[in-house]
């Protein structure tokens, strides 16, 4: 049992497992990875040998889907000022966008004409 | 406490309030004010000169106007469908015909009320607001999204009367 599965009490199937056991335990590696991954932590060497396959793939399928987040987050920040603050509102808890989005309909009011 | 301006008073933490025109307030409240922008404008009636054309010989000065845009949160959906009805010929009667919101005229002019949390804070009061438009915005603020509802109003700054002026301050 790898010290990742420990960590997250996904411990090694006694018996066969069924298909939802097999399900539940891999959306807990999923997710314990993504949290892993997420909070800054990093696999060394000695982390990747500790890990069986299953986990090895779970580990590689949510590096891939953080660094899919990542380029669409950097596209939307890229594309337009709205996309930027929509981007940023993690950090600004959201105050340019709707400083934006005020300005927006104000603007689109006034060349409405009325 | 005395205040410069209605904007600087708009900005410290309170709700908004809606109530018919001419009533004492501050009525139902809208929601909590997140944010808000106020955009004054002049109203001018040209006076032009026949006998040269299109030439302009003044303007008579209307009144200022107060467009204001307010982010709201912890909505009153019910609320806001008094003020922004889109059903035409409901069965509604307060504050008058529905309409769609962005329709409304001065008859569906609302007294619109912000009351700030500290008593200490001043109020601001716009006797006679029109209800313009409402749209929604949800903000992903990563942990979790954040409702908003955005509208605007139509405000004048002056009226005939004081009752129809916005007021604000000691």
């Amino acid at each position: 049992m790898s010290l990742f599965g420990e960590s997250i009490g996904v411990y090694p199937y006694s018996g066969e497992p069924d298909a939802e056991t097999e399900n539940a335990r891999l959306v807990t590696l999923a997710l314990g990875a993504e949290t892993f991954l997420r909070g800054g932590g990093r696999l060394s060497m000695v982390d990747w040998t500790g890990l069986d396959s299953q986990e090895r793939a779970v580990f590689a399928a949510v590096g891939d889907k953080l660094a899919a987040r990542g380029a669409v987050r950097l596209a939307t920040a890229a594309r337009s000022v709205m996309g930027a603050a929509a981007v940023v509102a993690v950090i600004d808890d959201g105050d340019e966008l709707v400083r934006l989005h005020l300005t927006s309909l104000l603007d689109r009011l006034e060349r409405r004409g009325k | 406490m005395a205040v410069s301006s209605a904007l600087t008073a708009l900005k410290v933490p309170g709700s908004l309030f809606f109530d018919v025109v001419g009533n004492a307030g501050p009525g139902t409240e809208l929601g909590l004010v997140r944010d808000v922008q106020i955009r004054v404008a002049e109203g001018r009636s040209p006076i032009p000169v026949e006998e040269h054309g299109i030439e302009l010989a003044g303007s008579v000065y209307l009144g200022e106007q107060w467009r204001m845009a307010f982010a709201l949160r912890g909505d009153d959906a019910d609320a806001f469908g008094l003020v922004f009805k889109n059903v035409v010929g409901g069965a509604v009667q307060w504050p008058g015909v529905g309409k769609v919101p962005g329709r409304h005229t001065a008859q569906d002019s609302i007294r619109l009320e912000f009351v700030p949390k500290e008593a200490s804070h001043r109020g601001v009061v716009f006797a006679s607001a029109i209800p313009e438009l409402v749209e929604e915005l949800e903000v992903d603020l990563g942990h979790r999204v954040e409702h908003l509802v955005l509208c605007t109003f139509l405000a004048l700054r002056e009226g005939v009367t004081p009752a129809g002026s916005v007021s604000w301050g000691p």
